[in-house]
């Protein structure tokens, strides 16, 4: 119990510091507010133009893709807002800065995550978060205590999935020089995830439901949530979830192990 | 022009020792070709053409149109934002030659490397795999080489602009992806240009934003006559040479402004 309220009390201490950096630069602060919305709305309209002009993509209208869309784009803001330092391993190791994390007491994943939140990334969960909302009435696709319940495990286990993915593919950082460029290529991979993935061929499909899940960030959910999936993804999601969170632990764990510093 | 082929030659060298990176790079590249590859072939499942463009042209526009904006993510724009984070500009400013004739020259040296180690191998891959069109014409080719040589005018300047922006955000990365976000929304990087509304569509033609991926890939294509291709090259010219005069001010009233983060 007092463990947990010293983390509590870290944690604000961290997201104190987030937001004295945030007003530090005001300038800087705008133009990152302007940007993770137009990395996210630059996809988003190449799908929506590509769609309008083909009338739907497979058996997908055009909102059951801003629906697909607003949801991977939500989870994609939550892990820019609190996960994004994951990015930073990669610098870490390689300039030794990761001692200052291993001689504190607090956990050092936590002390990693806290180095700095975004959060001009709150702006987009709104705007995308407005997207799915837009796109569910549009469907009418009525809302109740289940869709809520939904949601909620959707973007719990999706966040997890998400942010899972780029922490094992940043880890990697501990072992290889400039690791980095592998995990931005699986994040450049990501974009498949974002349009129907029922419009690729089977092996891109099956590479993403399988190796690496990010069917399960927006398609599955959203093709669950369209009526076009039954229940068995309900079940699916939280045991990708769990596979996902468990090998980056182990895999973070391994890393920091073998770490030693650039002895500088 | 013997210190200019020095920068050139190092900027090259100095990619070239990061090779093994820049492989994931160009996966990156062809993963998002093949995405948008994918899309547009569906698309093709019901019509047989679209705005005159058949199959194998929009291929060729995808290939053509991501590699070349695939450029908007690097450029000379994050570095210079990182010396005035840093504060290095200090020392850059004190060297005997320009800061613009140093980054111009890097640019060239980065813009070289693409060409050789990316855009040509790549492009001709993805064109023989994916089928698509090849060039309409040998002056259409060569019109085309002449108009993406122009772009890296119109790319250079704009990259030093926002560069420069670093002296009122004192950040780079929020700079860095706004950029690139933009430019490939603006350029045709993800979807041609005639696929916006019409009025918009007109108007993104004449801006210089075009001239970076649109222009060059309808060219190669063989989409606009001879006249239009004059007319469209010479707005190219002109862009350069207004974005030339704008990044100069900027960099006069930017001089007068600097302020070096610590020492």
């Amino acid at each position: 119990m007092r463990r947990l309220w010293y983390y509590a009390r870290l944690w604000k201490g961290y997201m104190r510091i987030g937001l004295l950096i945030l007003v530090q630069y005001p300038a800087d602060t705008v133009i990152w507010l302007v940007s993770m919305i137009l990395r996210e709305a630059s996809g988003f309209l190449g799908v929506v133009t590509i769609a309008n002009v083909a009338g739907g993509l497979g058996n997908w209208n055009l909102y059951e893709i801003c629906l697909l869309f607003g949801l991977c784009a939500v989870v994609e803001a939550i892990g820019q807002a609190f996960f994004d330092c994951v990015w930073e391993i990669s610098g870490s190791v390689r300039k030794g800065t990761m001692d200052v994390i291993l001689v504190r007491p607090a956990a050092p994943f936590i002390q990693l995550l806290g180095r700095r939140f975004h959060y001009p990334a709150l702006l987009s969960i709104i705007i995308y978060g407005a997207v799915i909302v837009w796109a569910l009435a549009h469907l009418r696709i009525a809302p109740g205590v289940g869709m809520l319940l939904f949601l909620i495990e959707f973007i719990v286990c999706a966040t997890v999935i998400n942010s899972g993915i780029y922490t094992i593919f940043n880890s990697f950082n501990f072992w290889i020089v400039q690791g980095e460029d592998m995990a931005v290529l699986v994040q450049t991979c990501r974009e498949f995830a974002k349009y129907p993935l029922a419009v690729f061929p089977v092996l891109i499909r099956s590479f993403f439901t399988f190796i690496i899940p990010f069917g399960f960030v927006g398609f599955y959910p959203a093709a669950f949530l369209a009526g076009k999936a039954g229940t068995e993804v309900v079940l699916t999601l939280p045991l990708c979830a769990g596979a996902v969170g468990l090998a980056a632990a182990f895999i973070w764990k391994k890393g920091l192990g073998s770490y030693d510093s650039t002895g500088t | 022009m013997q210190k200019f082929y020095t920068l050139v030659r190092m900027t090259f060298l100095s990619k070239f020792a990061y090779m093994k990176a820049f492989w994931f790079n160009i996966a990156g590249t062809a993963t998002s070709i093949f995405i948008y590859y994918f899309l547009w072939k569906y698309v093709f499942r019901s019509q047989e053409s679209l705005d005159g463009f058949t199959m194998a042209e929009i291929t060729t526009y995808v290939i053509a149109a991501r590699m070349l904006s695939s450029q908007f993510g690097g450029g000379i724009n994050t570095e210079l934002s990182l010396w005035i984070y840093e504060g290095t500009i200090s020392v850059e400013l004190l060297r005997p030659v320009s800061l613009f004739f140093t980054l111009f020259a890097k640019r060239t040296g980065e813009f070289f490397f693409f060409i050789l180690f990316k855009g040509i191998p790549i492009t001709v891959l993805c064109t023989w795999i994916l089928k698509g069109a090849l060039p309409y014409g040998g002056a259409e080719f060569l019109l085309f080489v002449v108009s993406v040589c122009i772009s890296i005018g119109i790319m250079f300047f704009m990259e030093f602009m926002v560069g420069i922006c670093a002296f009122y955000t004192h950040g780079y990365w929020g700079l860095a992806f706004t950029k690139s976000a933009l430019l490939s929304i603006l350029s045709g990087g993800i979807v041609p240009l005639f696929l916006f509304p019409e009025g918009l569509a007109s108007v993104l033609g004449y801006m210089p934003f075009a001239g970076m991926v649109s222009v060059p890939v309808q060219i190669y294509l063989g989409k606009y006559d001879a006249t239009e291709t004059l007319v469209y090259i010479s707005i190219q010219i002109i862009w350069v040479i207004i974005l030339y005069l704008a990044a100069k001010l900027f960099y006069i009233h930017m001089l007068k402004k600097v302020v070096v983060q610590g020492g």
